[in-house]
C-alpha cells in the first residue's frame, strides 16, 4: 500500500515522483520560494572479502596475494589459491553478509567512520552458530585477516579490506 | 743474638717442654732467655718461665700456659682495645655494649648457637647442637639477630654516602682512555652475548601465536554467544501491495493517467530551476574496486567473543603487516596453526 500512495499524491498534486519519498530521514524547507530537501546520508565503506584456500603441498601462492605472501610465511601452509572475492558496500545500519566456503556466513556491520577509520563488527557464523564476534578499528585501508576455519586438508583465510 | 744462639734456645725450650731437659739444659735455657734482648723487657715473662722451669724440675712444666698467662698479662693490647671501644660508640647506640652484653651470655652454647645462626657449623655439628637445643634457643637467636640489626643500623649512619658512579669516567679520562665504556678485548665476547641475547629473547612465530592465544584465551568473556538471529521473510503467497492493486481492472485507467502526470511533472521541473534538491539516500562508495592490500595496515581488535569451544590467537607478525585472528573451531581436527 505504501508504495501506492506516492503515486497517487503524484496524480493528486502533481508534483514529485516516486524516487523523492525514500526510506531515509527527509527534511523539507520553504524559504523564499526555494524548496530544499536533504535527506541524510547514512555512511557506508567499501568491504572486499577475499576466500583463500591454504593447504599443504606444492608451493604456489596466487598472484593476487602478492603483498600477502610476506606474511603468510610463519602458517605451516605451502599453497594459498583465491576461492572468491566479494566486494560490496556496507552501509551503517544494515548488516552485510558474506556466504563463504563450508556453510560458513560472514557478516560485517558499520559501527563507526571518520576520515581515518572505521569501526566494523565482524562476526562468523557456521551452521547457524556464532563462532566469533569481534569489533574492531581499521584504518583506512587497511587489511586485516580472519582465518583458520578448516577446509578440504587446510584452512581458509579471509583477507577483508575496508576503503572508502 | 744470633741465629745461632736462637736455635740453642728453640732447641733446649722443646727439649722442656718434652720434658726430656737435664738441669744444665734448664739453667743454660734460663741464662739464655735472660740474655735474649726481646724477652729482656718482658720481665712478667721470664719470671713464669723461670718458676715453670724451678718448681717441676721433674715434670714436663706448662710452659705454654705460663707464657701465654703472661702475654695476657702485659700484651699491650688493652690500650688498643679501649681506643677501639672509644671508636666504635656511635652516637647514642653503644655497639660494643650491646655485642658484650650478648657475648656475655656468652658462653659456649650462645657462641654455637651464634655460629649455628651463621651457618659456620659442619652438619655433624648442626646435629648435635640441635638436639641440645631448647626453645630458648630461638630467642638466643633473635637477639642475635636484633643485635645485626643495630650494628648495620649503627654502621649505616655512620657511612658517608659518596656517589661513586662518575669516578670512573674521570679516572679514564686521566689515564688517557678517550672511551671509558670501552674494554679492550671485550668486543668478541659483546658479539656471543649480544647474538646468545637476541636468540634468548626473540619468539619464533609459534612461541607468538602460543602466547597470544594463551593470553586472548586467558581473557574474560563479557558476553555471552547469541545464536544467529534467525531470519524472519514474509510468506511466499503475500504478493506486494502495488501488485495486488495494479491487478484489479479499475487501476489500469489511474495508472495511466498517473504516468502521464508523471511524464508531466518531469517537464515541470525542468522549467522551474530555482527548486534544490539534495536527493543522496545513501552515501555511496565510489565504484567498488578490487583493493590492494596496503603496506602499513593499521587494525586494532576492540571486542572479541568466540563461541563454545572456539579459541582464536590475536598477532600480527610485524608492524604493519594485516592482523590475523587465527581461528580454531575447537573440532577434533588437529590444530590449524
Amino acid at each position: 500500500m505504501n508504495g501506492l500512495l506516492p503515486l497517487l499524491a503524484a496524480l493528486t498534486l502533481g508534483v514529485g515522483t516516486p524516487a523523492d519519498v525514500g526510506p531515509t530521514t527527509m527534511i523539507s524547507q520553504q524559504h523564499k520560494g526555494t524548496k530544499v530537501k536533504a535527506k541524510a546520508k547514512a555512511p557506508a565503506v567499501n568491504v572486499q572479502l577475499m576466500v583463500v584456500h591454504a593447504s599443504e603441498g606444492e608451493a604456489y601462492v596466487d598472484p593476487q596475494l602478492e603483498r600477502l605472501e610476506k606474511h603468510l610465511q610463519f602458517l605451516r601452509y605451502d599453497n594459498y589459491r583465491v576461492l572468491d572475492v566479494h566486494r560490496s558496500p556496507v552501509v551503517k545500519g544494515k548488516t552485510t553478509t558474506f556466504a563463504i566456503e563450508g556453510g560458513r556466513k560472514v557478516s560485517i556491520d558499520l559501527l563507526e567512520k571518520n576520515k581515518e577509520e572505521v569501526r566494523l563488527r565482524v562476526q562468523m557464523f557456521k551452521d547457524g552458530k556464532k563462532l566469533v564476534d569481534t569489533t574492531v578499528r581499521v584504518k583506512r585501508g587497511s587489511t586485516f585477516v580472519v582465518a583458520g576455519p578448516k577446509h578440504k586438508g587446510g584452512i581458509l583465510l579471509l583477507p577483508i579490506t575496508a576503503n572508502y | 743474638m744470633s741465629t745461632d744462639t736462637m736455635d740453642l734456645l728453640d732447641v733446649l725450650l722443646m727439649r722442656v717442654l718434652d720434658g726430656e731437659a737435664t738441669p744444665d739444659e734448664r739453667a743454660k735455657l734460663l741464662k739464655l732467655a735472660d740474655a735474649e734482648p726481646r724477652l729482656a723487657e718482658m720481665k712478667e715473662l721470664r719470671s713464669r718461665l723461670r718458676e715453670a722451669l724451678s718448681d717441676r724440675a721433674s715434670e714436663a712444666p706448662e710452659v705454654v700456659a705460663e707464657v701465654l698467662a703472661a702475654l695476657v698479662i702485659d700484651d699491650g693490647w688493652a690500650e688498643t682495645a679501649d681506643l677501639l671501644r672509644s671508636e666504635l660508640e656511635v652516637g647514642s647506640v653503644d655497639m660494643v655494649e650491646q655485642v658484650m652484653d650478648s657475648l656475655e651470655v656468652g658462653c659456649e652454647p650462645a657462641v654455637r648457637i651464634s655460629a649455628l645462626h651463621d651457618g659456620e657449623l659442619d652438619p655433624a655439628e648442626r646435629v648435635e647442637l640441635a638436639q641440645t637445643l631448647g626453645r630458648s634457643a630461638i630467642t638466643d637467636m633473635t637477639d642475635w639477630a636484633d643485635i645485626g640489626r643495630h650494628l648495620r643500623e649503627a654502621l649505616h649512619a655512620e657511612v658517608k654516602a659518596v656517589d661513586l658512579m662518575d669516578t670512573w669516567g674521570l679516572v679514564a679520562v686521566r689515564v688517557g682512555m678517550t672511551n671509558p665504556e670501552e674494554v679492550p678485548g671485550w668486543e668478541p665476547i659483546a658479539d656471543e652475548l649480544r647474538e646468545a641475547l637476541r636468540e634468548a629473547a626473540t619468539l619464533t612465530a609459534q612461541d607468538e601465536v602460543a602466547l597470544t592465544a594463551a593470553v586472548m584465551n586467558s581473557l574474560p568473556r563479557e558476553e555471552s554467544i547469541e545464536d544467529e538471529p534467525t531470519e524472519v521473510s514474509a510468506p511466499l503467497d503475500e504478493q506486494p501491495a502495488w501488485i495486488r492493486w495494479a491487478s484489479k481492472p479499475w487501476m489500469i485507467p489511474i495508472i495511466l493517467i498517473a504516468l502521464v502526470a508523471i511524464y508531466q511533472n518531469r517537464d515541470l521541473k525542468e522549467e522551474q530551476p530555482e527548486v534544490q534538491e539534495t536527493v543522496a539516500a545513501v552515501e555511496e562508495p565510489s565504484l567498488v574496486e578490487a583493493f590492494v592490500i596496503a603496506a602499513q595496515n593499521q587494525v586494532l581488535v576492540e571486542d572479541l567473543a568466540l563461541g563454545d569451544e572456539v579459541t582464536v590467537a590475536v598477532f600480527q607478525a610485524e608492524d604493519g603487516a594485516p592482523l590475523f585472528l587465527m581461528i580454531d573451531e575447537g573440532d577434533e581436527e588437529e590444530a590449524t596453526l
